[in-house]
């Protein structure tokens, strides 16, 4: 009994119950029975051919596996789109079989198609997240590298390849470093190690040598099963943050120094103008000169200080000329000679007459002489030490150079100003002093392809000696001097 | 402006010899007798030896601090309750731990008085009156 009602389902049930589009064709592609799943799929079949069902065609395909397999009677499994009845675009798996005859003729064809729309539509998608994050991976304004356990790149994408070149195989130390062995802490080896994401900061190197300062993370890639089969490393260039800040925090030391110049400034101009008022008011004159001294050397100091900030903001380069070093000498003892005498200090200049000329800033080398001879007249002032002083300014030849030399027997320094003196905002005057005058001094002299150097002891005095070529020298690339911003911190 | 005898004695410890030059004016005009020094590392030697009624201490100077020259000051039993008067272009709390009193007992306490440069003449005559009556 149920074997006879399995087999009446079977025949009268079983064809339209599957969830399977199932269609007859003969030869001529025409479909002569199809279930309802294809009808409720693809629409009335009755009397239509194939390619106008499945695919709204007015004439047969281009390439049939239908006529394949009429002709050689091979099972095919072949992936179509067509058009479903509401005329939307269908994904189907197609399954055809030849229904062969007795006496092995193939009349029929039997399609058994499955709706893969779904799936189709999630592959589609699944193509385009994969492009979509690969355009990610390539395009994103950071060094992206994935790494294997030996640190070797394994993929990297376009702004990496840019910078450091193509990876073939090489390691990331190697790469990123220029180094023969891996580094020490590693942030991927610790990712690999824990699978914890890391951040560090590290310079690396580019393929052109240029140094970049990178923010760096790891996070780790894992296969399905959760173990870690790479480590991507993501780094950022804050190289112009980190100039940035070097140039705030430089600005920032400049307005503080600026304010303790300034403040001891109006100190020395309030003194002076208290010494003429009160001189004035005793009938002083002693009183009243020495007052009217301490006004004129403050004002000079103002003087100075702004020039100063004035080369300071602008790096110039170097306003060449001709300039005679005599006269130059000769200028600089005028303006010495009094404000020496002023400071109860002999000042002496020595200068061959036949010594000649020099090309270079005339104006940038008088201010560099005028500040190394000012600063030796304080140095002088400010030692209590020996009852006489002296400064002196020499001007010599040497092998394609003319060197100029300025001595005292000042206070003289110690190691550490001696090697921190050309330091940007390196003051050893207290609030006497900005800290701009050697440094830009220095600047400047090095713009001339020439050098400043010092020979001093505590209380021996000191010596500077300034070297420059008498002939225009071009300096290749910046020399201002890098700022560090450690070093500056270090001293305030 | 004389003042009755005794007359106080003030040590001006400031590494510009134009300030040492007007603050000496200043105080001498004013009936005090003066001692300055430039140099920081003088400053106990002074004390000892020209026995001030009151001090000022310009903070930046080279080689040692006017921070130093203080701490050393306070911790030398015969100058501690020497009257210091902070006279600098700096901002004191920069500098010196500001905890009234001192009472933590490692901390220094704090200057008897601060004044900025450049310095107003009266209030500064005024502190240094007021700190030593």
């Amino acid at each position: 009994m149920i074997d006879t009602d399995l087999k009446r389902w079977i025949r009268a049930e079983l064809f339209h119950q599957v969830p399977v589009s199932i269609s007859v064709i003969d030869r001529d592609y025409r479909i002569v029975e199809a279930n309802e799943n294809l009808e409720e799929t693809f629409g009335a079949w009755q009397g239509r051919y194939c390619y106008e069902v499945y695919k709204n065609r007015t004439e047969p395909c281009d390439t049939c596996q239908a006529t394949r397999t009429f002709e050689d009677g091979q099972v095919r499994v072949t992936r179509e789109t067509g058009v479903d009845r509401d005329g939307e675009p269908i994904s189907y798996m197609m399954h055809l079989a030849p229904l062969v005859e007795k006496d092995g003729g193939i009349r029929y064809v039997i399609e058994m198609s499955t709706d893969i729309s779904e799936v189709a539509f999630l592959q589609d998608r699944l193509r385009e997240e994969t492009e979509r994050y690969r355009l990610l991976f390539e395009e994103v304004p950071c060094f992206i590298t994935i790494q294997d356990r030996d640190f070797k790149l394994l993929e990297t994408n376009r702004l990496f390849r840019e910078h450091f070149g193509e990876p073939q195989g090489r390691f990331c130390y190697e790469v990123y470093k220029h180094r023969d062995e891996q580094c020490y802490p590693c942030p991927v080896a610790e990712t690999f190690e824990d699978g914890q994401v890391r951040r560090s900061e590290e310079v690396v190197t580019t393929k052109q040598g240029v140094k970049i300062n990178v923010v760096c993370y790891t996070a780790p890639v894992r296969d399905s099963a959760g173990n870690i089969t790479a480590v991507m490393e993501m780094s950022t260039d804050i190289t112009q943050i980190r100039q940035l800040q070097s140039q705030l925090t430089s600005i920032g030391l400049l307005v503080s120094s600026l304010s303790h110049g300034v403040k001891g400034l109006l100190m020395g101009l309030d003194g002076g103008i208290y010494a003429v008022d009160s001189g004035l008011e005793l009938g002083d004159t002693a009183r009243v000169r020495s007052g009217w001294d301490m006004v004129k050397r403050n004002v000079g100091k103002v003087r100075s200080l702004v020039l100063d900030i004035l080369y300071y903001a602008k790096d110039r380069e170097p306003d060449w000329a001709i300039m005679n070093a005599c006269e130059l000498v000769a200028e600089l003892r005028e303006l010495m000679e009094a404000r020496a005498a002023r400071n109860g200090v002999a000042f002496s200049c020595e200068c061959p007459g036949d010594i000649g000329a020099l090309e270079a800033d005339p104006k940038a080398i008088r201010s560099v002489l005028v500040n190394i001879l000012e600063n030796a007249l304080d140095a002088c002032r400010v030692d209590k030490q020996k009852s006489g002083h002296a400064v002196s300014l020499r001007v010599c030849a040497e092998d394609g150079f003319l060197v100029f030399e300025v001595s005292d027997n000042g206070i003289g320094m110690d190691r550490e100003t001696r090697e921190k003196l050309f330091t940007l905002f390196f003051s050893s005057k207290g609030t006497g002093g900005t800290g701009l005058g050697l440094f830009l001094s220095n600047k400047i002299v090095l713009k001339h392809g020439g050098a400043i150097s010092v020979e001093s002891e505590p209380g021996q005095g000191a010596r500077f000696t300034v070297r420059i070529p008498r002939t225009k020298t071009l300096v290749p690339g910046t020399l201002t001097p890098e700022l560090d911003v450690e070093e500056i911190a270090g001293l305030i | 402006m004389p003042q009755t005898a005794p007359r106080k004695k003030i040590l001006i410890v400031d590494d510009e010899p134009d300030t040492v030059a007007f603050l000496t004016m200043l105080f001498e005009d004013n009936g005090y007798t003066v001692v300055s020094t430039t140099s920081p590392d003088r400053v106990l030697e002074l004390v000892r030896h020209e026995s001030p009624d009151l001090v000022t201490l310009d903070l930046l100077m080279p080689n040692k601090t006017g921070v130093r020259v203080y701490r050393e000051l306070r911790s030398h039993e015969p100058c501690a309750a020497l009257p210091v008067v902070v006279i600098s272009g700096a901002n004191p709390g920069d500098y010196i731990p500001m905890n009234p009193g001192g009472n933590g007992g490692r901390q220094t306490s704090p200057p008897d008085a601060f004044i900025e440069k450049p310095i107003d003449s009266r209030i500064l005559l005024s502190t240094i009156k007021n700190l030593m009556a």
